[in-house]
């Protein structure tokens, strides 16, 4: 891996997070003008993580309080918000940002100790562990959602392991806050519920015969009891970056098998044998705006692991990858062939399905410096990846610089 | 009383005495459509209308929109231009597929009050009824522009039967812009709105 490339993405990468936080604590998805410039609280909760990681502890605690501030009354935090915290959603449940947004407050707080903090926004962690327990089915102790990390109810309707693995961190994490502001009393229910969570993702949601993690058991409503005659009923097993989730959320070791061989079989089936890194999911699942390919925040993801387990040429090659694909030391959402690029917009054109936004990104892909070079570069700079290389090079230059 | 509840498959079809499942052989006969609770809401208004009369239809339909948005807390909907907002697509006319049942239930003789006939006195503050989904949207979108201290005008929509626009003049008038305007937005979508302040 080039050191001094990597030093400079990691730079610019602080820099990017301070330049794109609005002054009312907000983190932008991607700056003002492109594709995404709303504070979604996937996005933002993963930025907050970023930040801890930098030291950027006022930036993370503003962020923080913005997100927790911008709270649905129901305790549920919105797809994506405005600057002012008003809701500017338009897509429909996806619970993991719930349990993201409680899993970052968690890190904050295991970081600074801010009890104070804490005990401010008890309430709304409260309210926040409730909306997700709502969402629990008590037949297979999971939690239902319609969207997730891809925001794809075709693959992610139902009980799906990147929100469940979320949420369940989420709510453990707000157990040990609990805990640490005198309000034990009021959480060890909520405990005894979170494992519940946890003992299903690791059976349910996990199968002995393919060795690995699955992403989702599709099932329309959460009301639908049994859940065998659901009428979504069935399984997706396919091989999904996010079926890491379990150990990212730190649910379980990175060193258990289960978790070395679901990273084993996402290598085998995710690497990309023409870019290099990760992709998101298998290709004909057939939803990629601006074209199949690689993913520098998935790629970073899986880091982690590499790290945990101590092998260094992986974590070096997975790494090195997102340096060598940034682009003035700045990271897209993902990258594509040319060829990918335009299968992918001539489908959108000929069934009628470009809408305004994706012609927008379709001439912000070919004004891009990359485009010459026959790649597609979509939504650059993209501040998830940002963040999550800025944590996974933190761990990287502790274990090995 | 007796439900005839087909089965979906090719054997003989079941009977049974009370509306719950019933195992018959290896499957139980589960035929609810999918379609039916929109379907359901739909009949609905149209009975309550037999019922109470449109008046009460009318707020009935806004206590839902209102108690709704009290749910969903502070929110603005819709996609800028200009300085108005707009919809490209009802949500709710699609999810509850409106028109299509609309017409379902008139073909059938089914429709013995026309929800759509209701004249209501129309203020800046109402919707635009494009069909009276309009009002309980309009009642949602009201109350979480409200709690995001907003107000918002509804200016046109178009009609979830015939496609024609509808306006709410009061609310042009009070935006201070022109039909002909307004109009011109609906190239773009179905449902024109305007927040105060922007």
């Amino acid at each position: 891996m080039n050191q001094s490339k990597a030093r400079r993405l990691y730079e610019r990468s602080i820099a990017l997070i301070k330049e794109n936080q609005h002054p009312n604590g907000g983190f932008y998805a991607s700056p003002p003008g492109t594709r995404y410039a709303y504070i979604y609280p996937r996005d933002h909760s993963v930025i907050v993580l970023g930040a801890l990681s930098a030291d950027l502890i006022q930036e993370a605690r503003l962020g923080l309080q913005f997100i927790l501030d911008a709270q649905k009354p129901n305790g549920e935090f919105s797809q994506r918000y405005d600057v002012d915290g008003v809701d500017r959603s338009y897509k429909e449940l996806q619970i993991d940002s719930t349990g993201l947004v409680l899993f970052a407050l968690g890190k904050y707080h295991e970081r600074t100790e801010d009890d104070a903090f804490i005990a401010e926004y008890w309430e709304k962690i409260q309210k926040s562990v409730t909306f997700i327990l709502h969402n629990k089915n008590d037949e297979i102790d999971l939690i239902h959602t319609i969207n997730s990390i891809h925001e794809y109810p075709a693959y992610e309707h139902g009980f799906e392991i990147y929100a469940n693995s979320a949420c369940c961190s989420g709510i453990l994490k707000a157990v040990q806050m609990g805990n640490a502001v005198g309000r034990a009393n009021e959480v060890s229910d909520r405990e005894k519920e979170a494992k519940k969570v946890r003992e299903s993702i690791l059976t349910r949601l996990w199968s002995p015969f393919l060795r690995s993690f699955i992403k989702t058991i599709r099932i329309k409503s959460i009301d639908s009891k049994p859940l065998g005659y659901d009428p979504f009923s069935s399984v997706v097993t396919d091989p999904d970056a996010s079926e890491y989730a379990p150990a990212y959320f730190e649910l379980i070791e990175d060193s258990d098998w289960r978790v070395i061989s679901t990273v084993k079989r996402l290598n085998a089936e995710l690497w990309d044998p023409n870019l290099g890194g990760l992709n998101r999911y298998p290709e004909y699942w057939d939803r990629n705006n601006g074209g199949y390919g690689p993913w520098p925040h998935f790629t970073a993801q899986l880091v982690r692991h590499f790290l945990k387990i101590d092998d260094r040429d992986m974590a070096e090659k997975y790494l090195g990858w997102c340096v060598e694909i940034a682009h003035n030391d700045e990271l897209p959402e993902h990258i594509a062939p040319l060829m990918n690029f335009m299968v992918w917009e001539e489908n959108y054109k000929r069934v009628g399905i470009l809408r305004d936004d994706k012609v927008r990104l379709v001439e912000q892909i070919k004004k891009h410096g990359k485009w010459e070079e026959g790649l597609a570069y979509s939504v650059v700079p993209l501040l998830w990846p940002h963040a999550e290389y800025i944590c996974r090079y933190n761990d990287y230059k502790r274990k090995y610089l | 009383m007796r439900f005839l509840i087909p089965c979906a498959t090719s054997e003989p079809t079941v009977y049974i005495k009370e509306r719950h499942m019933v195992q018959w052989g290896a499957r139980v006969s589960l035929m609810i459509k999918v379609t039916i609770p929109e379907l359901s809401f739909i009949v609905g208004m149209l009975e309550l209308t037999n019922l109470s009369g449109s008046e009460s239809l009318y707020e009935w339909l806004k206590k839902i929109g209102e108690r709704i948005a009290e749910l969903e807390g502070k929110g603005i909907e819709g996609k800028k231009m200009d300085d108005v907002y707009y919809l490209p697509i009802c949500p709710l006319a699609s999810a509850y597929h409106y028109a299509s049942h609309h017409d379902e239930l008139s073909k059938a003789g089914l429709l013995s009050a026309h929800v759509e006939a209701l004249k209501h006195e129309q203020t800046a503050g109402d919707a635009a009824l494009g069909s009276m989904l309009c009002v309980m949207h309009h009642a949602y979108r009201k109350k979480r522009a409200e709690l995001a201290g907003k107000s918002i005008f509804h200016l046109a929509a178009r009609s979830h039967l015939t496609n024609e626009p509808v306006f709410n003049e009061e609310a042009i008038e009070r935006c201070g812009k022109k039909k002909e305007e307004v109009e011109k937005f609906l190239d773009s979508g179905v449902c024109i709105f305007a927040y105060e302040p922007e």
